[in-house]
């Protein structure tokens, strides 16, 4: 995979090579229209990935505000503005891994799923579930991979590790789901 | 297509992994979204200016009162090493000879 389309889920809009470049050298100056124009191209992602690892879409605008203040705090560390992306979101994959890590595990019951709340709304809550079982990192692995489909550099490049440790985290959390989902399904039946 | 970008084809079909990209949760943003951003961020860089200066501050605060106790200092105590010379001399001046007088003679 070139370099290019290594960085197309991250750069979904069409902005011309250098144009970020600009946009970030006004952040820096404390430009607040150039702070809104980042955040307005990023946000939706950044919830939306935020939001699949934890699940919850209110602490997941906590935490896509939070990385947005901690990216343009330490925008100064950047060296090369165009893995500004990467950077935004390696914050928001660790800010939601802390949440993780600090929750304390909730036993969410299958039962207590209304059935007028139709198909839709069970399968969330049974992957939530399932999703709680898991590690944050296997968690957060496969989120990026399965749900928001990264490519295996995007996942190693947010969660700060070899793409060897990705292809690895990925294969136990997938065969730890398919095991975990199993025996879900038996226990419904 | 790299072999790396996609799931494997027997996992895609797997029942599990469908529900897992079945139950993908698009969140609405609330309007306020971008305001409290920017609204934390002028408060972030508020700190940080007062965290710059706040030393320069208190140094320069601290040299104040240095100079102005050390100036206090010098007035009081003048030349003569502290010795109130004119409680002395009025001291010397009621001890004095007295003047004759028309009593005296």
């Amino acid at each position: 995979m070139g370099p290019m389309a290594e960085t197309k889920i991250w750069n979904t809009g069409a902005w011309e090579a250098g144009e970020e470049s600009t946009w970030l050298q006004r952040c820096r100056e404390g430009d607040e229209s150039a702070l809104a124009v980042m955040i307005a191209r990023h946000r939706v992602r950044l919830v939306r990935v935020a939001a699949n690892i934890l699940r919850d879409s209110n602490e997941a605008e906590d935490v896509a505000q939070e990385s947005f203040i901690r990216g343009f705090r330490e925008l100064w560390r950047l060296r090369d503005d165009r893995a500004f992306s990467g950077y935004l979101y390696r914050i928001c994959v660790r800010l939601c891994m802390d949440r993780l890590r600090s929750r304390r595990p909730e036993t969410i019951e299958f039962d207590s799923v209304q059935p007028c709340e139709g198909p839709a709304v069970e399968n969330r809550v049974l992957i939530q579930k399932l999703l709680d079982r898991l590690t944050p990192e296997l968690r957060a692995t496969l989120v990026l991979r399965e749900m928001e489909q990264f490519s295996y550099e995007e996942v190693a490049a947010a969660m700060k590790v070899p793409v060897g440790t990705v292809r690895s985290r990925l294969h136990t959390a997938r065969e730890r789901f398919r095991e975990l989902w199993i025996d879900a399904n038996r226990e419904g039946q | 297509m790299s072999l790396w970008s996609r799931p494997s084809p027997d996992l895609s079909d797997d029942d599990a992994f469908v529900a897992l990209r079945a139950a993908i949760l698009e969140p609405e943003i609330g309007d306020d979204f971008t305001r409290t951003i920017l609204r934390r961020n002028r408060l972030e860089c508020a700190k940080v200016r007062w965290r710059y200066w706040m030393p320069a501050a208190v140094g320069a605060s601290i040299a104040v009162v240095a100079l102005t106790l050390m100036l206090q200092l010098l007035t009081v105590a003048g030349p003569t090493g502290g010795r109130d010379l004119g409680a002395a001399e009025a001291r010397r001046s009621e001890t004095t000879v007295i003047f004759p007088t028309s009593t005296m003679r």
